[in-house]
């Protein structure tokens, strides 16, 4: 059996091009929040994937193995096979992967925890039914508490609730609806686990649980501004940019220089030269220039191969350049700018 | 005696057989050795004396993170906000608040590792200690079938509070164990209360049979059996496997997201889901009361194991079954896992050599390949610091012995010709007791007729949703 879930990996095999190691897609994987994953992430379009898959060396070794035991992936250049190509390119494969929502993962899983406790918590209450709660998680907990202290006509918020969410998914449609709803649970209903959902939908328990991230994902993404759920994701942040970037990057808008910026955190070049790669990543509007000659952008720029997004032969030919200065125009490349 | 104080904290009208006396040795002072099988309602006689006395905080030390949610949620549902955990779950903030205000508790739950953090030994140190519960105390002893190398040091950390009276409770233990809870905790001439290990609601049952027919055998037994069931196993693949085979079947290991987890414990509260399939080392940690058959398609590695393991069924009192299918060779299976649980010869040698050659503990597990976290290598830090290289190599010799027999007296059960519950009891030093439905080689041992469980159909998740959010 070949599962959508296997495309979804193939599909990140693929991207990576053969450009970066198994290493580097175990760490996208995990969400490791270093700027060499950030960027591998960000330059082979893995962002959706981003931490979505978490799991122990051991775990990864063994995946890796079986996708080479079915003759899908050629492990010593890390590409795939002809027969891996094919089961990473149909348009199912690469629907479930863009919608997984890995940028934002923290905002989705916490938005998740506190919404199915409260719905749990407050539908039980109003039952007069025990529970068992299904997240174990104590700010989840904490929060849901302080809520249900605020005054509110809950019910009616419960009702609106319920409207929006039904709507949201029927813009989404299934299977994606049917593995979101199911997780919840209710003052009678308890939620299904993934092999649960996985039988329901008739696919394997791995692709039913992307079908529950992506559902989620979507349902947030298409929610509107003024939607009441909304208020289950206060105080939390959709921002890509890690939290040390963010301190530089307000440095650099006060008009500090690279040089006084380093000096004021007291971080190495390397570090702060992978703040503003981020930045060259995350903003709308980013000030190359200051960064890299103009002449040397647009040397850049024409000598970089379309299907690449490898540094070393361009730092190779040009000389004068460095990585640093490479990745900069890449990441505005990227964001579809040209210099040419 | 205490009723009043029963009825208006517990709502419970009366006593269960054997707590009246426990509380009444605590509320006396005395330290307390209680032996009391799972589901005989332990946790009322630590509980209890606190409302009686007020004379502070009481501790309770757990080894299970889910043992200690578990008791915590009883505690609360019945209104109690005095009661606080510490554990691997809460940030260094919430620990530090909990330590700042620990006069705000009556309980406090703490796993081993917790209590041995110098600041809270020291927090505690200063507080007024009403008693020290050690739950799962046969983790203390190396005798134990699952001694756990946090748990030795719990006697000094005892002493370094204060030495509160303290109270000893465990589901199972043989004579030996027991010395070594009493010795180890330095109890000073403790009561002793044990609750007989005898559950004679449950019909105990042995099938032997080929190891190629033991799934069919098992797919018709969970037809059969009354229902709700637990299934145990030995591995978290097996388990998958199993649930995938049978009907209305969910599986349940540590391998599980905790989301995951606790959905398949909700469902199988709520009667959802009729079976469940776990491995021994991850048995649930809910209170289930009508649990009606425990089936083990593998053998355990020890009879307390078993005996805890079954004692999960009909704890509400009504009959239940538990039904042990053993093939030849099963048992090795169980040493495996024994001999995973030790460090090897080889690895003990060369740690040892590198010690001595100056190499820090902390470089240790990269060299042997082990992870830091393995209870392995937690082991091994223990001997490093406490034996020499001779002495662990024959400690860790004798602990394997001692585990293989206990794997073959837990086999002898499956294979003995005389009564089964006649074996169990005189394991645990008890009398023989006679009973109908005994077990099967006593006399057949029929199950009742049980209505097969219909499920619902998938709804659409429409119907589903408006379920959810139902007011009616
Ligand atoms: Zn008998």
């Amino acid at each position: 059996m070949v599962h959508l879930a296997d495309g979804v990996l193939l599909l990140a095999i693929k991207r990576l091009n053969g450009e970066r190691s198994e290493r580097s897609l175990y760490h996208v994987l995990n969400g490791k929040r270093s700027a060499t994953t950030l960027q591998d992430a960000f330059f082979y379009e893995l962002e959706p994937l981003f931490g979505q898959f978490p799991q122990t060396a051991y775990s990864y070794e063994s995946v890796l193995k079986q996708l080479e035991k079915r003759g899908w992936l050629d492990r010593k250049r890390f590409r795939l096979t002809e027969a891996g190509e094919l089961l990473a390119s149909p348009e199912s494969v690469e629907q479930l992967f863009k919608r997984l929502g890995g940028e934002r993962r923290d905002y989705n899983a916490t938005t998740w925890k506190r919404l199915s406790l409260f719905v749990q918590t407050f539908m039980s209450k109003e039952h007069a039914r025990t529970f068992y709660p299904v997240q174990a998680d104590r700010p989840a907990e904490q929060w849901v508490k302080q809520l249900l202290h605020l005054d509110r006509d809950w019910k009616a918020l419960m009702r609106t609730f319920h409207q929006e969410i039904e709507q949201a998914l029927e813009q989404i449609g299934d299977p994606y609806a049917t593995a979101v709803v199911y997780r919840f649970t209710g003052a009678f209903e308890t939620g299904l686990t993934y092999e649960q959902i996985a039988s329901l939908l008739h696919v394997d328990a791995e692709t039913a649980r992307l079908y529950f991230l992506a559902g989620w994902n979507e349902l947030l993404m298409v929610l509107p501004d003024d939607a009441k759920l909304r208020g289950f994701t206060y105080g939390l942040s959709t921002d890509r940019m890690t939290y040390s970037a963010r301190e530089s990057y307000e440095l650099f808008l006060k008009g500090y220089t690279f040089q006084q910026v380093q000096a004021k955190r007291c971080l190495r070049t390397s570090t702060i030269e992978d703040h503003v790669v981020e930045m060259a990543m995350y903003l709308e509007v980013f000030p190359l220039e200051q960064f890299v000659p103009m002449e040397d952008v647009v040397t850049i720029e024409e000598l970089r191969h379309p299907d690449s997004w490898a540094l070393k032969p361009i730092f190779e030919k040009m000389g004068r350049v460095s990585y640093f200065q490479i990745r900069l125009v890449f990441a505005r490349l990227k964001r579809g700018e040209s210099f040419v | 005696m205490y009723e009043a104080t029963l009825k208006r904290v517990f709502g419970y009208e009366s006593f269960r057989p054997g707590q009246h006396d426990i509380i009444h040795a605590v509320i006396e002072g005395q330290d307390v050795l209680a032996v009391m099988p799972t589901g005989a309602g332990k946790s009322l006689t630590f509980q209890l004396p606190s409302y009686i006395k007020n004379q502070g905080l009481t501790v309770i030390v757990s080894p299970l993170l889910s043992l200690i949610e578990d008791q915590m949620l009883h505690i609360r549902e019945r209104g109690e906000r005095g009661v606080a955990r510490l554990t691997s779950m809460e940030s260094a903030e919430e620990k530090q608040d909990i330590i700042n205000h620990l006069k705000r508790y009556r309980f406090l739950y703490l796993s081993p590792e917790q209590l041995a953090v110098p600041y809270v030994t020291r927090a505690l140190a200063n507080v007024k200690i009403q008693m020290l519960v050690i739950d799962e105390a046969h983790c203390i002893s190396q005798w134990g079938h699952e001694f756990r190398p946090e748990y030795a040091r719990l006697g000094e950390l005892r002493k370094q509070i204060g030495s509160p009276q303290c109270m000893a409770v465990t589901a199972t233990a043989p004579e030996g164990v027991k010395q070594d809870i009493i010795e180890k905790l330095a109890l000073f001439s403790p009561e002793q209360f044990v609750h007989s290990a005898n559950r004679p609601e449950i019909r105990l049952l042995v099938e032997r049979l080929e190891k190629e027919k033991k799934l069919e055998r098992l797919k018709e037994l969970i037809q059969a059996i009354p229902k709700p069931a637990v299934v145990y196993t030995a591995t978290r693949r097996e388990a998958e496997a199993l649930a995938f085979e049978l009907e209305d079947a969910l599986f349940y290991h540590g391998g599980m997201s905790t989301e995951d987890r606790r959905l398949v414990q909700s469902q199988f509260l709520r009667d959802e889901v009729s079976v469940m399939v776990c491995t021994s080392a991850f048995g649930m940690g809910v209170n289930k009361d009508n649990v009606r058959s425990v089936v083990h398609f593998q053998l355990p590695a020890t009879v307390e194991a078993y005996m805890q393991e079954i004692g999960r069924a009909g704890r509400d009192g009504q009959p239940a079954f538990a039904v042990l299918l053993y093939a030849d060779g099963d048992e090795r299976i169980q040493q495996f896992l024994i001999d995973g649980q030790y460090p090897k010869d080889e690895d003990m040698r060369l740690a040892y050599f590198e010690r001595e050659n100056g190499t820090s503990l902390a470089q240790l597990p990269r060299l042997l390949r082990m992870n830091e976290e393995d209870p392995k290598f937690l082991l091994l830090k223990q001997l490093l610091t406490e034996r020499s290289l001779q002495e662990a190599l024959d400690w860790v010799k004798e602990r394997k012995r001692d585990r293989y027999r206990q794997l073959g007296q837990m086999m002898d059960y499956a294979l003995i010709r005389t009564c089964r519950r006649d074996y169990l009891l005189r394991y645990f030093s008890e009398q023989t007791v006679d009973q109908e439905e005994c077990c099967d080689v006593c006399g057949p041992i029929p199950f009742p007729d049980t209505p097969q469980i219909v499920r619902k159909n998938v709804t659409e998740w429409k119907i589903r949703l408006t379920q959810i959010f139902s007011f009616e």
